[in-house]
This record gives C-alpha cells, sequence and structure tokens, in this order.
C-alpha cells in the first residue's frame, strides 16, 4: 500500500497533523481567537484533559501552536495561541479540504448522486 | 467528543465562541442597567433647570463606550472564566476595525441627527428607537442562537406595533429607554442565574 499522506497528482495534499478530528477542532478553535485557556479548550473541543494535553503537545512540537505556562493566583494556567506557521497550515488545510469537496461534489453530480445519496439520474 | 466539528471548521468554532460570549448575560445586565440610567438622566434632563442631568447623561454615554468592555471583562474574570476557561477575542486588522468604528460613530451621529437636530416628534423617536432596537435584538438573538435576544426584539416590535396602531397616544424616550433597560437586566441576570447553575466552579484547577 503507498503512502497515504503523499500528494495525489494534481490534488493539494492534505496536512495529517490537521486532518484528525481532535486536533482540526483544536486549531479552528484557536483560529477564531488570539489566546485562548486550556478549560475554553476542553469546554470547546469536549475533549478529555489527557487527551487535549497530548494533542495540545503534538500540535506544539510541530510549530502551530505556542503554549505559554503561567500562573493565575495560586494556580496553573495554560494560555495556548496560534503562530504564524499554525496559521498558514490550517488555512492550506481549508483551501485543500475545500478543493477536494468541491470535486467531491462535482463527480457526485456528474454521476447523478446528490450528497445525499439519492440517485438523480433516472428520468 | 462533546464539541464535534460539523460543517466548515471556523464557522463552528466561530459559534461556540459567540455563545461563549453571551450564554453568561453579564453584558445583557451592563447595557441593561446603562439604558436604565441613562432613559433616568434623559427624563430629568427634559425639565427646565436639570442642565446637569443632560450634561451627566452625555457622560455617562462616553463613560460606557470607553468603559463597558472593561467592566465586563472585570465581571467576567471573577464569575465567568474560572467556570468556562478564557478564550481572548480575535485582534482584526487596523483597517477593519477603523472601518467598523467609522461605521459605529457614523450611526450613532445619524441617530443623533434625528433625535435632537431634526426635533423628531416624541413619537416618531419612540418608533424610530423601538423599530431600531427590534432590528439589533433580531440580528443578536440570530447570531448568538440566544432566545433572550429574540424575546428582547419581540417586545420592542410588539410596542412598535401597538403605538403605531393608536395614533393619539405619546409616548416619552425615556420610558421606553428605561423599559428596554429593565427587560435587558432582567433576561440578563436569569441568563447569569441559569450560567451559574450549569457550570458549578470546578473543584480542581483548570490550567492543566
Amino acid at each position: 500500500m503507498g503512502n497515504p499522506d503523499a500528494p495525489t497528482d494534481g490534488l493539494p495534499p492534505v496536512d495529517p497533523l490537521i486532518h484528525a478530528p481532535a486536533r482540526l477542532a483544536i486549531m479552528a478553535t484557536l483560529a477564531v481567537v488570539d489566546e485562548a485557556d486550556f478549560r475554553y479548550l476542553l469546554r470547546a473541543t469536549g475533549l478529555t484533559k489527557g487527551n487535549l494535553s497530548a494533542h495540545l503537545n503534538k500540535l506544539a512540537a510541530a510549530g502551530y501552536i505556542h503554549i505559554t505556562k503561567t500562573f493565575r493566583g495560586k494556580y496553573p494556567w495554560t494560555l495556548c495561541r496560534l503562530t504564524p506557521q499554525g496559521r498558514a497550515a490550517f488555512e492550506r488545510y481549508r483551501r485543500a479540504m475545500a478543493h477536494y469537496l468541491g470535486l467531491a461534489s462535482g463527480s457526485a453530480l456528474q454521476s447523478g448522486v446528490t450528497s445525499a445519496g439519492e440517485d438523480t439520474s433516472a428520468p | 467528543m462533546a464539541g464535534v466539528v460539523s460543517g466548515d471548521p471556523l464557522r463552528w468554532a466561530e459559534g461556540t465562541l459567540r455563545r461563549y460570549w453571551s450564554e453568561d448575560g453579564l453584558a445583557d445586565v451592563v447595557v441593561g442597567l446603562f439604558l436604565l440610567a441613562y432613559g433616568g438622566l434623559f427624563g430629568l434632563g427634559q425639565h427646565p433647570h436639570a442642565a446637569w442631568a443632560r450634561l451627566l447623561a452625555v457622560g455617562l454615554a462616553v463613560g460606557m463606550a470607553l468603559g463597558a468592555r472593561p467592566l465586563v471583562h472585570r465581571l467576567k474574570m471573577r464569575w465567568v472564566y474560572p467556570r468556562v476557561g478564557y478564550a481572548r477575542p480575535r485582534t482584526w486588522p487596523r483597517g477593519q476595525r477603523l472601518r467598523r468604528a467609522a461605521w459605529m460613530v457614523a450611526g450613532g451621529a445619524i441617530l443623533l441627527v434625528l433625535l435632537l437636530v431634526l426635533d423628531l416628534p416624541a413619537r416618531g423617536a419612540c418608533l424610530l428607537m423601538g423599530a431600531l432596537m427590534a432590528a439589533l435584538w433580531g440580528w443578536l438573538g440570530w447570531r448568538h442562537r440566544a432566545p433572550r435576544y429574540g424575546l428582547l426584539a419581540a417586545f420592542s416590535l410588539l410596542w412598535v406595533g401597538w403605538l403605531s396602531a393608536r395614533p393619539g397616544l405619546t409616548c416619552d424616550v425615556a420610558v421606553v429607554l428605561m423599559a428596554l433597560g429593565f427587560m435587558s437586566t432582567v433576561l440578563g441576570a436569569v441568563a447569569f442565574w441559569r450560567f451559574l447553575r450549569r457550570y458549578p466552579l470546578p473543584t480542581t484547577p483548570g490550567g492543566a
């Protein structure tokens, strides 16, 4: 089997790091704010603490997000923000997905199948 | 995953953020109290020898324009962020911010001209204000998916309709402002009470 992450001829590559549902939720959440703390991300994404922490670390290791650990009063406070690199990667991902979805809906129309799966080719 | 991404991820995230901003109702309470106070001062300012009330009303409006956001932020720091987390809104490019500010100033100026310079009759001013408030609250309700804004819009529309149906009826702008302020405060306080019940203070610190 070939590498699923490799770019297909003529088609934009999809970033596998962002394509995972949990990380996509994190990236999208951070894309519409300047920064957000761990509790906000927990609530917005619906992930567990351990799961969210693991995904944040993966994104930070790739340079897509910047994590600041500080204190608010006597409690630790973790703030996350997208880096310019992360924002650009997310934009590329959105463009690639829009391209794929456009292709998919185009081919579905050609073969007479709507997005709901109904066959429209019959007279 | 509770917050599952559906459709365009950015629109999903923006919807989540909008609900986060409006769910607690604190901004509505602040705006409602401002309308109550402003309506009271506006009413007092109608009487002769009450220049101080008119001056205070202008001061209050300027103070609100400059201080409402920091005030709501401080209240949220105390009551909201420890419960549901903190998200700092996106800082938009300078050009976009300037355009938005220019639109707001232009809108305010047009309203002022209609109310003061053209000396619109009280009845006309009431109808205009009611229609504007209904449009604003309707838009907020649709954008934030918050039924309480829909209620406020419906209240404003009902009242505009009632006033239109009775041509002989006079209307006091101060009373309208105070009524809208009262409604906003009450509905905001109910939303805040429900928010506190829905999200109790967590027993463990959130900054893992």
